[in-house]
């Protein structure tokens, strides 16, 4: 199995140093630590959130970043898709503009289309029209 | 608990009265133009009379006036017109045996000093180049008053309304002068001497346009120490009172004026 | 009348140059930052009458700003009611931006990093997240300015004088009417501005709690 993700990075913010260096394959890979291990601050950088100061981070072959040639691809462009632990679903926006909100590069059709089918896939009941607050 | 104790004691302490308590304090609501003279001769009376100390409160006439209406703890009032003191006359707010005009001044017109617009009579204000002339606020202040009467006179009040900006009292109008931000203003002479530097004389408006420039003074009714402010002003009526007065360019009150 | 022109359009001109500032000193790292925060603040611990100053300064016909501006045109902003508009303008600033600062700070970072994440630039993120989700905070903030902005009165005196017609806002008119013991013109003057502070301030109280 060819390695998927290669990270190795170090950082550092008042009061803590992270220093990881790891790759994993296809599949599902987990970051286990006591907390305050650092895994958020991995994750963030995986997601360009967090420039590390020095280290590289490839995945699927492409470059995300490398501190000795100067790669950063902002996390934008990285097309890593992140899901925070406080969920991050934009209050001010319905259901429908909240799954869609990605969808930034489909002309104007789809991208009605496209929530609908994935809000019915989730099996959620309330209309499309309604806000994350009244979703249990 | 300890912090508000010692803010108490700060307050406390802060509040206290710092003056002697044999100490006189006497207050003199002084028209801002006859701020340099009174100053002067508050030096030589304060000097000759320890434990009396003066306070001067410098505004426009009109706005002194009114301080007094609504029951200021003054002494004694010297306004640059008698409009101010008739008014306070009439209320009873003044002592009116005390009441004396002790000098007289002259209104000019003033230009900056760098301002390359020849005015030299007052229908060059017309001129398109002059946009903005400063006149004290006639409905409250004396120099203000005078000017508008002046320029009713010569014909030229309705004609130069677009330009005039009004000012607070007659050294704010000096002001805005020096700084350049009008192109001429209505003061007294003895105001423009204060700025020689800054401002020039352009002409004087004939003497007869507008009514004499008299300044009364009295002691209010009701002043805390009323012999002491009598005492000022006798001063100001007395010769070296009005050598003092003559230094800084007023001029003499007309004999027989009250 | 005036004082609605004057403080109508300072608060607008407020809103255009406050939000984005309030943004910039809430979300980005820039030099000088803490600098542009005291200056933005000074206008409200200053005394009116050291802004009015400063304005003078600036904008006057011999100002660093009204200089070279008088010597290209012959105009100059003091004693117009422009001065009036700047100087409530200035005034009323640090209220909005020390609110809509406030807004924007509280304002879960977490909804900005799902953004990028999900392809939005820095700018689109804070127009179409960060913004709305602070509008409470920041229409509180532009009814406070709007508020300071009917209320100018020292600086106001400074820059536009206080000319009946031209620049006399309802504070100075006021002042004027007190002045020359016109107190019934001076009560009905008084009466309206208050009416129209409490009706404001209770709509930014309102505003401000619906602010989360």
């Amino acid at each position: 199995m060819s390695d998927r993700l290669e990270v190795a990075l170090s950082l550092q913010v008042p009061g803590f140093d992270l220093d990881v260096s790891w790759s994993a394959g296809g599949g599902v890979a987990v970051l286990f630590g006591p907390s305050g291990a650092g895994k958020t601050l991995t994750l963030q950088c995986l997601a360009g959130l967090i420039p590390p100061n020095a280290g590289r981070i490839v995945v699927d072959g492409r470059v995300l970043f490398d501190s000795a040639s100067g790669v950063n691809v902002p996390a934008q462009a990285r097309r890593v898709g992140y899901v925070f632990q406080g969920y991050a679903l934009f209050p001010h926006l319905t259901v429908t503009e909240n799954v869609g909100f990605g969808l930034r590069d489909l002309p104007r059709a789809p991208r009605g289309e496209r929530p609908a089918g994935v809000i019915a896939a989730c099996g959620l009941p309330h209309p499309e029209h309604g806000y994350p607050r009244q979703l249990s | 608990m300890r912090a508000l104790a010692a803010l108490a004691l700060l307050t406390a302490v802060l509040s206290m009265d710092p003056r002697p308590a044999h100490a006189q304090e006497v207050t003199l609501s002084v028209a801002i133009s006859m701020k340099e003279v009174v100053e002067e001769l508050g030096r030589r009376f304060m000097a000759a009379r320890p434990g009396v100390t003066l306070r001067y409160n410098l505004g426009s006439s009109g706005e002194l006036q009114k301080q007094i209406e609504a029951g200021a703890p003054i002494d004694l009032f010297i306004s640059a017109a008698p409009r101010q003191m008739d008014e306070l006359e009439k209320k009873g707010l003044v002592l009116a045996a005390t009441r004396r005009v002790f000098a007289r001044n002259v209104l000019t017109v003033v230009k900056p000093a760098d301002s390359r617009i020849d005015l030299t009579k007052p229908s060059d204000l017309l001129d398109p180049r002059v946009t903005k002339i400063v006149i004290g606020s006639p409905k409250t202040v004396p120099v203000g008053q005078y000017a508008e009467e002046s320029l009713r006179a010569l014909g030229l009040w309705e004609r130069l309304q677009a330009k005039l900006v009004f000012a607070e009292n007659v050294r704010q109008a000096l002001d805005y002068v020096a700084r350049g931000e009008v192109d001429a203003g209505f003061v007294y002479t003895t105001d423009a001497a204060t700025r020689a530097k800054q401002v020039k004389e352009a002409f004087r408006p004939a003497e007869d346009t507008y009514r004499p420039i008299l300044y009364p003074v009295a002691v209010v009714a009701g002043a805390k120490h009323p012999a002491v402010a009598q005492a000022y002003v006798d001063l100001l009526l007395s010769r070296d009172g009005q050598a003092v007065l003559a230094r800084f360019g007023f001029l003499p009150p007309p004999a027989g004026v009250r | 009348m005036l004082s609605l022109r004057v403080a109508i359009l300072a608060t607008v001109l407020n809103a255009l140059i406050g939000v984005p500032l309030a943004w910039a000193l809430a979300r980005r790292r820039f030099p000088g930052r803490a600098l542009l925060d005291l200056l933005v603040t000074m206008p409200l611990i200053l005394p009116p009458t050291v802004t009015g100053y400063y304005l003078i300064v600036l904008f006057g016909r011999r100002g660093w700003l009204g200089g070279p501006l008088y010597q290209m045109t012959g105009w100059s902003i003091a004693f117009t009611w422009y001065a009036a508009v700047v100087a409530a303008t200035i005034m009323a600033l640090p209220l909005l931006v020390r609110t809509a600062k406030a807004a924007f700070e509280s304002v879960d970072r977490d909804l900005e990093r799902a953004a990028f994440t999900l392809g939005r630039s820095e700018l689109r993120t804070a127009v179409e997240v960060t913004l709305p989700l602070a509008r409470n905070g920041i229409l509180a903030g532009l009814v406070l300015a709007f508020a300071r902005a009917l209320g100018e009165f020292g600086a106001t005196l400074m820059l536009a004088g206080n000319i009946p017609g031209k620049t006399a806002t309802v504070p100075l008119a006021i002042y004027t009417a007190v002045q020359t013991g016109e107190d019934a013109a001076a009560l009905l003057l008084v009466v309206v501005l208050s009416a129209l502070s409490c009706v404001v301030i209770v709509a930014a109280n309102r505003l401000g709690a619906r602010a989360t």
